[in-house]
């Protein structure tokens, strides 16, 4: 099996600052859907931005599919790593929502026919077709979010990093904007994603790697990564409400890792108590 | 506010649709809602900025401290009542967008020096308000340069620096991690304490919100569908879902508890697991 992304020892330090990553290692299997996590200024997007390029780090080495990135330019990267900011408005430069999504594709090269239909299937998967012809900056919050993820989208790259992907979305469209990343992962692509919520980690992540202070503290399957807690400690981080009171309460909740399981995990018991209580 | 409607300029659906609402002196109150349902225009109803900035037409009758806003200019109105202290300070969605000085310590000497606050006094709230956010080192910090979390934490201490009547916080805690958010609720809680604060929190996700307010309001299109305590509104799980709001894991859960006969029925909700818990191990 072969590495869609491999971190060597990195380091990496700001001007004048303390290191923003201190030797940081990874390696992540092509087709996998993790999600990086930790608090804040623990160097979740400085880390994603050495795996496109954006950041070239002091010491250490990164291989994407394979080959070393060193020397190797951000925007001939494209095509197999997509990189979508944290604030969507360092990304967006289009006059209208159409333009900012044809730019990529458009510029890899890509056949004008199959500019205008992944850019219209773009469009109809984040639900932005009604707003094609608008300035993208009238745009709310959501909207420009989920715009900034269509526009890397379009250039298909085999890896997909999406800093933070729900802020700013409400419940409907987080969930919206996961069931986007959830097909690419179906599909065979390899999905980043960077989230404070813990919640998408237990529902979608099948790999959960935690930052602390420009290290890695933990990394494993979310199950087992929310019990660490003296790595939680450090890292400022909270499982699900749901993982919490399951924890608690293994004798009804079982190993629920969210909602949706822990009221799963209930029925048998009414279904038991109506049968005459054979659960 | 008092059957507020409110349209911007060239739109023909009302923002704002019929909205009642009293915050009083020292009450913490959760405003939430899917996208687009008005709670940045309620907001901004409450600066004055709607309709003073934003143009549009309301009718109704929006009182801040006793002036109605839409007879009082915008200076006048946002006026301070008391020495020292603003009437109502915000931060907004995008903690980017408001940073106004070169250094951390310059935006948050921003808006307390233009209330006429002494040096001395706005040295010693900085000092406070970083502290508060956890934000000690950062005092000569390009403000620009910090990360997202830090940004939005500065926008906090920047208008608690102000020591407003009125607290508003649209969507503080977005890009904060979970003990950040924890954080921000203990310090609403602290403020709220305090008994000086009037506050009004902004929020997607109920999960810390619920714990937090002695009331939550609910909006959907501009209309207020919930406006009670929050034990009392999370009751209606099914309904939150259906307007797009996220109820608590423990609200969903306990009900579902409920109905599995594990607890007697209730006309209480959980707000967090630690309530549930308790429950449970009666
Ligand atoms: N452009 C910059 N110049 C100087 N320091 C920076 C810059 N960007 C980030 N830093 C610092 O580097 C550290 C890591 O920041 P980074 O943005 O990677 O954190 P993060 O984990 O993504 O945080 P968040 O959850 O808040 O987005 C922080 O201490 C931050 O203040
Ligand atoms: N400046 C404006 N001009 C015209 N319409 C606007 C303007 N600002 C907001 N609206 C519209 O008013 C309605 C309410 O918007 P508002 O920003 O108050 O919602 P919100 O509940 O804060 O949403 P979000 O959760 O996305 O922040 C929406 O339909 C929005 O499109
Ligand atoms: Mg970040
Ligand atoms: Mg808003």
């Amino acid at each position: 099996m072969t590495s869609a992304i491999v971190a060597e020892n990195l380091w990496f330090r700001y001007p004048g600052s303390a290191p923003a990553l201190a030797d940081v290692s990874l390696e992540i299997p092509e087709g996998q859907f993790l999600a990086l996590v930790g608090q804040n200024g623990s160097g979740k997007t400085t880390l994603a931005k050495h795996f496109n390029g954006l950041l070239r780090p002091e010491r250490g080495r990164v291989e994407v599919s394979g080959t070393d990135i060193d020397g190797r330019a951000t925007a001939d990267l494209a095509s197999t790593i997509g990189y979508c900011y944290q604030n969507p408005d360092h990304q967006i430069f289009a006059a209208t929502v159409f333009e900012e999504i044809e730019f990529g594709p458009r510029n890899l090269g890509v056949t004008e026919d199959e500019v205008v239909r992944r850019t219209g299937r773009l469009l109809d998967l984040v639900r932005l077709r009604g707003e094609a012809d608008r300035y993208p900056f009238s745009l709310g919050r959501g909207q420009r979010q989920k715009l900034a993820v269509a526009s890397v989208l379009a250039m298909e790259p085999r890896i997909v990093i999406v800093d933070e992907p729900t802020t700013g979305l409400d419940w409907q469209g987080g969930q919206a904007m996961m069931e986007v990343m959830a097909e690419l992962h179906r599909d065979g692509r390899t999905v980043v994603i960077i989230t404070h919520d813990m919640n998408i980690v237990a529902e979608y992540a099948e790999r959960v790697v935690v930052m602390a202070n420009g290290r890695i503290v933990a990394d494993g399957e979310p199950a087992d990564v929310f019990v660490q807690e003296s790595a939680l400690r450090e890292a400022f981080l909270r499982p699900p409400q749901a993982f919490r009171i399951a924890r608690e309460r293994p004798d009804l909740f079982a190993s629920s890792l969210t909602v949706t399981q822990a009221t799963d995990a209930l029925r048998p018991v009414s279904v038991g108590v109506a049968a005459g209580g054979e659960a | 506010m008092r059957d507020v409607e409110f349209r911007y300029p060239g739109t023909s659906a009302p923002a704002l649709d019929g909205v009642s609402l009293t915050i009083s002196d020292g009450e913490v109150v959760g405003l939430a809602g899917p996208t687009g349902a008005g709670k940045t225009t309620l907001c901004m109803a409450l600066t004055g900025l709607v309709p003073h900035s934003t143009g549009g037409t309301l009718s109704g009758s929006v009182k801040l401290g006793g002036r109605e806003s839409r007879d009082t200019p915008l200076g006048e109105l946002l006026s301070p009542l008391d020495a020292d202290r603003a009437l109502v300070a915000v931060t907004f969605q995008d903690p980017e967008s408001q940073i106004v000085g070169m250094t951390v310590e310059e935006d948050l000497a921003f808006g307390a020096e233009n209330l006429g606050v002494p040096r001395e006094e706005i040295n010693r709230r900085i000092d406070e308000a970083l502290a508060f956010v956890r934000l000690d080192g950062f005092r000569e910090s390009f403000p620009y340069s910090l990360s997202g979390g830090q940004k939005q934490r500065v926008a906090i201490a920047a208008a608690i620096v102000m020591r407003p009547r009125l607290l508003i916080l649209d969507e503080p805690t977005s890009e904060l991690d979970p003990q950040g958010r924890a954080e921000i609720f203990e310090l609403i809680g602290r403020l709220a304490a305090s008994g000086e604060y009037a506050v009004l929190v902004v929020e997607h996700a109920l999960d810390d919100l619920a714990a937090a307010v002695d009331r939550l309001v609910i909006l959907e299109s501009g209309k207020v569908r919930f406006d009670a305590p929050p034990a009392e509104v999370l009751r209606d799980v099914d309904r939150l879902v259906e307007i797009g709001v996220r109820p608590p894991d423990a609200s969903v859960i306990g009900i579902a508890a409920e109905r599995a006969g594990l607890l007697p029925p209730s006309p209480i909700a959980f707000l967090d697991d630690a309530a549930l818990l308790a429950a449970l191990a009666r």
